[in-house]
């Protein structure tokens, strides 16, 4: 190297050949080089260090176009709602939804007629107006179907855009319309599961699972229905519960709605009477009557209570319904449903005992419930000695069923009073509740609510082989503080099967009328019971309830009741 | 000698040079399909998801009842029609010695419907026609009734919803 710099040198005219600096130069040239040689390979290095790192150590961290195939499930902003079998109820839907930016618009006539053309039911004047506007965002339509959306797409028009958007969907319409209940156009719940839920269902990925079963729904909503018809009532309602767990497996009201289209359902039908109506229940409350002497121990099941005469208290005359007019005991009395009898059972009780007593059965405070739709009960304040007689044979107070259904199961399972659900528990899981009754009233209460299906108000609601108990009521409707003679609201509270109950039945219906094969009444004895009968039929063999032989002396023990007593 | 040492290196430089390019396209090509894949994937599953809630629409109890009327011989089950093993009258003798075999099986001897084992004198019997096979709960079987036919004798299967 050192020679070829000699002969470039060497070359270089004569003038400047200067033999000590020349040697100086080629000494200050060899260090340059080294110097630019090794900032050259340190700028190197440090570029294959970087690119060590970049390519092989940081590769991880880099966000790469996906490396893995995606196994996620879809992922919407609002959880399913599932029945207690997993049949969905609720579920979101990804649709888009039409919006303007009317600044980007440039003839908002022709943009509003052309869109006109293609959706139907678009107002032309009124969208044109809005997309003149100086706004940079109006909505069009919401929630597209994908043919209207193509065909948008296909108009080509400048500033209109899509946005994805998730719709509520419920598949079952209006046979789960009050329990599932509905969202707005955000999907924000505005009622039922839906709005009780609102915050778990929302960014949650697994559904949501209700105690709700929909066969067992279908059966009551369809029995509720028919006996609608039939009967000519204004509505119904009908609750079926697990009368251990009080988990509720079907909850219905007629008049319903399709919960794909609240808005267009009138007020009344989303009015869910199961919660939000309270009603008079009529002898239906005598079991907390009886439950309520058989409990404090002032009276037995052939306690004589006198019922010979009606009874005169300020300007009430409290007689009953078919006068036996003689000395009966408190199995007669139940069974024949006599107010008067009622009456003399509160009498012993007491006034204080009684308003204690059902306030423990929790049927003076609001029933504790997810769903909002839940209303207190109509209680009368000051407690005088005539409401105790009338709330004796359930007069003079309201109650939802929801509020009577729940005490009714705490008196026939046991004793324990648990609060209502509709979210579904696991196998075997049981709220502690609270102990309400002893068990020894809970089995005569059993015993009792048996007989009147037997041989009572309610033959009509019996099943061979499914132990039927429960108590019917009547009740007059009041309008404007009088009792209105022939608008009743006439229902049913039961168990089944008896000996050891397995689900808490109820069921009213809302003005009913007699009919010829009725012989013209419309009391719960005719209108009702059969219904209770199909119901209990139509659902026991879904639960493997195994039918049980009514006359097996065993069973005959266990709810056996000596009515003879005269 | 400096010369075919350059062209060696040339050579091997344009060789992984070429290597690697037809590896990044290579890449870049599997990459492409994995994303196609991934969005097809995730179409599918959008598609379930509908197919799911329509699915749950077509199976409206309503529905399942309406056209079990219309395309089938079923009627609601009584719970009469249910009934313990227990409950069953033991099979008599002579209905084991007669070795005349029903014809149509039309109407089971209740014995028949039981998952009893064979018995020893089975063997005695003349060929039986195949019996419909009733699976269903084991500790419940239905006990025919008169005008009972075997094919109603299947317990409703929860596909088919409550009647």
């Amino acid at each position: 190297m050192a020679s070829r710099v000699g002969d470039i040198l060497a070359r270089v005219p004569a003038r400047l050949t200067l033999d000590g600096t020349a040697k100086e130069a080629i000494e200050t040239a060899r260090h340059r080089i080294v110097v630019a040689g090794a900032l050259f390979a340190l700028a190197f290095g440090v570029i294959a260090i970087r690119l060590f790192d970049v390519t092989i150590l940081k590769e991880a961290q880099e966000p790469r176009p996906q490396r893995v195939a995606e196994t996620g499930r879809v992922e919407m902003d609002r959880a399913d709602i599932v029945d207690r079998n997993g049949v969905l109820l609720a579920t979101s839907l990804a649709t888009a939804s039409l919006y303007a930016n009317p600044k980007q618009i440039f003839d908002p006539q022709e943009t509003a007629s052309k869109l006109a053309r293609t959706l139907s039911g678009l107002n032309e004047r009124e969208i044109a107006q809005r997309l003149a506007s100086e706004r940079s965002f109006i909505w069009i339509r919401r929630n597209l179907t994908p043919k209207q959306q193509d065909a948008v797409n296909r108009l080509g028009l400048p500033g209109v855009y899509f946005q994805r958007e998730e719709r509520r969907v419920y598949p079952h319409g209006s046979l789960t319309g009050h329990v599932v209940g509905f969202t707005d156009v955000d999907n924000r719940g505005l009622m039922g599961a839906e709005q009780a839920f609102d915050e778990q269902l929302k960014g949650r990925a697994e559904p949501l699972q209700l105690s709700i079963d929909i066969r067992a729904q279908h059966a009551l909503r369809e029995e509720v229905a028919a006996a609608i018809k039939e009967f000519h009532a204004i509505g119904g309602a009908a609750l079926l519960m697990d009368a251990n767990t009080a988990e509720i497996y079907a909850m219905v009201s007629l008049p319903d709605f399709d919960a794909n289209t609240p808005g267009t359902a009138p007020a009344e039908a989303r009015f869910n009477r199961t919660t939000l109506g309270t009603y008079e229940p009529g002898s239906a409350f005598k079991t907390f009557t009886a439950a309520m002497a058989l409990d404090y121990g002032t009276g037995a099941l052939n306690t004589p209570y006198d019922a010979t005469r009606p009874i005169m208290i300020s300007r009430f005359r409290i007689d009953d319904y078919k006068p036996q007019r003689r000395v009966m005991n408190m199995s007669e009395v139940f069974m024949h449903s006599s107010n008067i009898g009622s009456v003399r059972i509160a009498e012993v009780v007491g006034r204080d005992r009684q308003r204690e007593f059902l306030g423990k059965l929790g049927l003076l405070r609001t029933t504790p419930f997810e769903l909002f739709e839940n209303t207190p009960p109509q209680v009368p304040s000051p407690w005088r000695e005539v409401n105790m007689m009338t709330i004796a044979f359930g007069h003079g107070i309201s109650v939802s069923p929801l509020t009577l259904a729940t005490s009714t199961a705490a008196i026939v399972n046991g004793g324990i009073y648990r609060t209502p659900t509709i979210l579904r528990r696991a196998d075997g899981e049981r709220s502690r509740g609270e102990r309400v009754v002893s068990a020894r009233t809970s089995e005569q209460m059993r015993k009792l609510m048996r007989l009147v299906v037997e041989k009572g108000t309610a033959k009509n609601a019996n099943v061979p082989g499914y132990l039927v108990g429960g108590k019917t009521g009547t009740a007059e409707k009041i309008e404007n503080g009088r009792y209105k003679k022939d608008a009743r609201i006439s229902s049913f509270v039961g168990a089944f099967p008896m000996n050891s109950p397995k689900f808490l039945v109820y069921m009213m219906l809302d003005e009913p009328k007699g009919t010829k094969a009725t012989f013209g009444y419309a009391t719960a004895g005719w209108v009702i019971a059969p219904s209770i009968q199909r119901i209990v039929q139509r659902i026991a063999a879904l639960y493997g309830l195994e039918p049980i032989d009514d006359q097996a002396p065993a069973i005959r023990d266990q709810l056996f009741v000596n009515v003879a007593v005269r | 000698m400096i010369r075919a040492a350059t062209i060696l290196w040339i050579a091997l430089a344009g060789a992984v040079g070429f290597g690697l390019f037809q590896l990044k396209h290579q890449v870049h090509a599997l990459d492409e399909e994995l994303l196609r894949l991934n969005r097809q994937i995730a179409a599918e599953h959008q598609t379930i998801h509908v197919l799911k809630a329509e699915w749950s629409y077509v199976n409206q109890p309503q529905r399942l009842e309406a056209m079990a009327q219309r395309h089938l011989d079923l009627t609601p089950m009584k719970p009469r029609q249910l009934m313990r093993i227990a409950e069953l009258p033991s099979r008599p003798a002579e209905d084991v010695a007669i070795a005349s075999p029903p014809t149509p099986p039309t109407a089971l001897p209740a014995g028949a419907a039981t998952s009893s084992a064979p018995r020893s004198t089975a063997n005695v019997r003349p060929p039986v026609p195949p019996r419909p096979q009733i699976a269903s709960r084991p500790s419940v079987i239905r006990a025919p009734a008169s005008g009972f036919r075997p094919a109603a004798a299947q317990p409703d299967t929860p596909a088919l919803g409550p009647r």
